[in-house]
């Protein structure tokens, strides 16, 4: 099978766009196999992998994948009718990343990804406890959850030691399930924002985001400058106290009480600040279909600066404390370290990644950086650990902040938001409006946002314009937890687990849906 | 003296330590959150704590054994009876003083640890299980820097017994190895007493605590026997390191009951000053690595080492 690129042209009828977009599972798998993995360990992997999984399109289960080239940003679609017996070669026997994706492929419509290396339940983890993988003398089986101390959400993890040394860690998450993708189809697109919103309750604007990107582009409308600027807002505010709050949590498992409560403070700030701005400390409502938020930034603008300006130098100040205490330092550097390899691996997304050296982050692809006129910083770290992970998330911090100035600037200095007028002004169809993405088949569209914890992908198809006919989510978390385990157990004891658990600072219902 | 005022001042001594142990950790607790920038709890706040755990119900795993249920009472008793022979208010010597020596005192409080230990694992839970055995790592490396610590106070002031040792530290007048001696004591009394570096009190985190971890199954009374047994031990400590190891000052010099009124206050002050200590080291650095537990006792060691050398040549 060729490479073939998708573009659905407009005056396509659907079928003709299902015989254009279907192929064999087989050639499906080869095909991202081909784009996502690098050729050799020098070469980037030539495109990303946005999503891969399964849709019911269009009434039995499909396997869809969708890349994305990191340099053009063409986004690529394919979809492919397994067989009848629902058996489909496995995309983890070639690529690890698609491992927890193809066992809850496997679990929730019984296609079976054939050959997969580790196909075990994944969904109702209470009623399968997991077995151990190391067996010998002397180790030790820890269970740890699903109920934890602390306000953490719910994740069961199975440490094997020998004495202190962690010899391997089986996470086991979706103690969370609520099936949103489910319970998404057939509702209205102002009902399915809401749930969006509702993925993860961290990741709000990302996950809002990402939903509007993808509705609007399957409804071939877009939305003016000023309510991207605006969004592009609510990402950066919420990036921040996510960061803020990382970062207290991690000074907090390395024991430094002080920097601790100030980071919390800071975050608290924010998250005051998101509730006097939307009404919603955690920025629900701020994401709107084709409108805005309703904020006269001209008036709210010296408030917000000064309210960013004192979070920024509490923050400074605290960071750098932290950073010049030894001990800190000391229980940071080296401890659940990610190796390199294992980010084309697992197709390592966000603050995770860049502490590896790897400088993936939509910001810098799509288009932000035109829109505002400016191009992001990309701070990364090289060594993949704690230290890195807190480096990058001090810097990252910095980056939103100059981000948020800019973006107020342009906002205040901008048209008068409310009167930019709602989208359904707008024509349709504006496909020259994204001359960098090939249209993606009729109805459907795909939404990919930066949000804190890295990229957010939302893959959607309406019915009549109206309603959700098919919706797949693909958080952050998701291509990270894999790895999380992986990076405990590779060479950290026991007391080293909350730092790392911090250091990550993942998001257990953004992976789970 | 007579015997009706030595019991008297006997009894004040163990009521002294079982009744303001709790105010002396209420009030670091509300100190260290005020660093923080926060509001603090109430000073009184772990009597509360207290109150409520004794009129809980007691919970015990099905297959506990009798260590377990024994445990606590020795844990809360071994501080108690420690505090008969050191010099808790008072210069003068009372009637236990002579019933043993720095180093049973230090047997007797390692005896309710260990019995806690084995109470915890006897509980079944696997988190007292690594309690347990990372607390017998961190009594390993203290344990030589407490021997090597009463060697040096043996040979320094040619006594064991803490009413002497006191009042020959006094006459030495902060020589190099009285300081060496302070400062390697202080170092145990961090580890044993579960502080930073070697230990965060206040974290919930399951897996990086050690002392928090050994009382996983223990509820109700048990727990609050375990608890109230912790600040005692910990003051008797540090009493040991106020009053015996750094100076008699402050405490009762006549079997009166004003003087010894005004010994209580003088040591309570003294409390404040090591809490105050105790809140600027850990609002300033972090919790060591397991492993690194090791070379901070090392150091306190080297200290220990250097004050018995000094002795020896005798400077």
């Amino acid at each position: 099978m060729e490479d073939v690129q998708v573009h659905a042209s407009q005056n396509r009828e659907l079928d003709d766009n299902l015989q254009e977009t279907q192929s064999s599972s087989a050639d499906l798998v080869a095909w991202v196999v081909h784009h996502c993995l690098p050729v050799d360990k020098t070469n980037l992997p030539k495109a990303q992998l946005l999503y891969y999984g399964w849709v019911s399109y269009p009434s039995t289960p499909h396997l869809l994948a969708v890349l994305r080239d990191p340099v053009t940003g063409l986004v690529q679609w394919r979809f492919a009718q397994p067989p009848s017996d629902g058996r489909v070669p496995s995309l983890a026997t070639h690529w690890p990343a698609a491992s927890w994706i193809e066992r809850e492929m496997w679990q929730t419509t019984g296609m079976e990804p054939v050959g997969h290396p580790d196909l075990q339940p994944i969904l109702h983890p209470e009623e399968y406890l997991p077995e151990g993988m190391v067996t010998g003398a002397g180790v030790f089986r820890l269970p740890l959850g699903p109920v934890r101390a602390d306000v953490s959400e719910s994740g069961f993890f199975l440490f094997e030691t020998i004495g202190e040394q962690i010899m391997h860690l089986q996470p086991q998450l979706f103690y969370k399930h609520r099936d949103i993708e489910t319970l998404g189809i057939h509702q209205s697109i102002a009902d399915a924002l809401l749930l969006a919103e509702r993925v993860s309750g961290t990741a709000t604007v990302a996950h809002s985001m990402a939903f509007c990107q993808a509705a609007e582009q399957a409804l071939h409308r877009t939305v003016p400058v000023e309510i991207k600027w605006e969004r592009s807002l609510w990402l950066e505010m919420e990036r921040l106290y996510n960061h803020a709050h990382d970062l207290a949590q991690l000074a907090s498992a390395a024991g430094m009480s002080v920097g601790q409560a100030q980071l919390a403070r800071v975050k608290e700030e924010l998250l005051r600040l998101n509730g006097d701005l939307t009404g919603s400390r955690y920025l629900r409502g701020s994401v709107r279909m084709g409108d805005t938020c309703q904020v006269t930034w001209s008036q709210v603008r010296s408030e917000v600066e000064s309210v960013l300006e004192n979070a920024d130098r509490r923050f400074t100040h605290f960071t750098n404390l932290l950073r010049h205490t030894p001990t800190f330092v000391d229980r940071l550097v080296g401890t659940g370290r990610v190796r390199k390899d294992w980010v084309d691996a697992y197709g390592l997304v966000g603050p995770v990644a860049r502490a590896c050296g790897a400088s993936v982050d939509s910001r810098n692809e799509s288009e932000i950086e035109q829109l505002a006129g400016y191009h992001i910083c990309l701070p990364t770290r090289g060594q993949g650990d704690a230290l890195d992970r807190f480096e990058v998330r001090v810097l990252e911090w910095h980056v939103s902040q100059g981000m948020i100035r800019k973006l107020l600037d342009l906002l205040c200095n901008g048209k008068e938001l409310t009167n930019v007028g709602k989208y359904k002004d707008f024509p349709r169809p504006v496909s020259s409006t994204h001359p960098i993405h090939s249209d993606p088949p009729d109805g459907w569209g795909v939404g990919i946002v930066e949000g804190p914890r890295g990229r957010v992908c939302h893959v959607l198809q309406l019915k009549d314009d109206v309603y959700l006919n098919n919706s797949r989510i693909r958080g952050a978390s998701s291509w990270i937890w894999p790895v999380f385990g992986l990076a405990v157990s590779n060479g950290n004891i026991q007391t080293d687990f909350p730092v790392i658990d911090a250091s990550f600072g993942l998001s257990y219902a953004g992976t789970d849906r | 003296m007579s015997l009706g005022r030595a019991i008297e001042l006997q009894a004040i001594q163990i009521l002294f330590i079982l009744l303001l142990s709790p105010l002396i950790k209420g009030i670091l607790n509300r100190w260290k959150e005020f660093i923080q920038g926060k509001q603090g709890p109430s000073i009184f706040q772990v009597y509360r704590d207290l109150r409520k755990l004794f009129h809980k119900e007691r919970l015990v795993p099905t297959d506990a054994g009798p260590a377990y249920l024994v445990a606590p009472y020795i844990y809360f008793a071994a501080p108690l009876i420690v505090a008969l022979l050191i010099p808790v208010l008072t210069t003068f010597p009372l009637f236990m003083a002579f019933a043993g020596d720095m180093l049973a005192g230090g047997f007797i409080l390692g005896l309710g640890t260990f019995t806690l230990l084995i109470g915890a694992t006897a509980g079944g839970s696997p988190y007292a299980g690594i309690g347990s055995t990372r607390a017998r790592f961190v009594s390993m490396t203290t344990e030589p820097v407490l021997l090597l610590v009463l060697i040096a106070v043996s040979f320094s002031t040619h006594a064991t017994i803490p009413y002497v040792v006191n009042q020959t530290f006094a006459k030495m007048v902060w020589s190099p190895v009285h300081l060496l001696l302070v400062v390697a004591f202080f170092a145990i009394w961090l580890a044993e007493t579960g502080r930073i570096p070697v230990d965060n009190p206040s974290s919930h985190r399951e897996f990086s605590m050690i002392d928090a971890n050994r009382v996983y199954d223990y509820s109700g009374p048990d727990l609050a026997l375990i608890e109230w047994g912790g600040t005692m031990k910990s003051m008797v400590l540090g009493v040991i390191l106020l009053n015996v190891m750094t100076t008699p000052w402050g405490l009762a010099k006549a079997p009166s009951l004003g003087a010894v009124f005004w010994a209580v206050l003088a040591v309570f002050a003294k409390f404040l000053i090591l809490d105050g200590v105790v809140v600027w080291i850990e609002s300033s650095i972090g919790k060591l690595r397991l492993l690194r537990i090791a070379e901070f006792m090392a150091g306190a060691a080297a200290c220990a080492v250097v004050a018995v050398v000094l002795t020896v040549i005798n400077i």
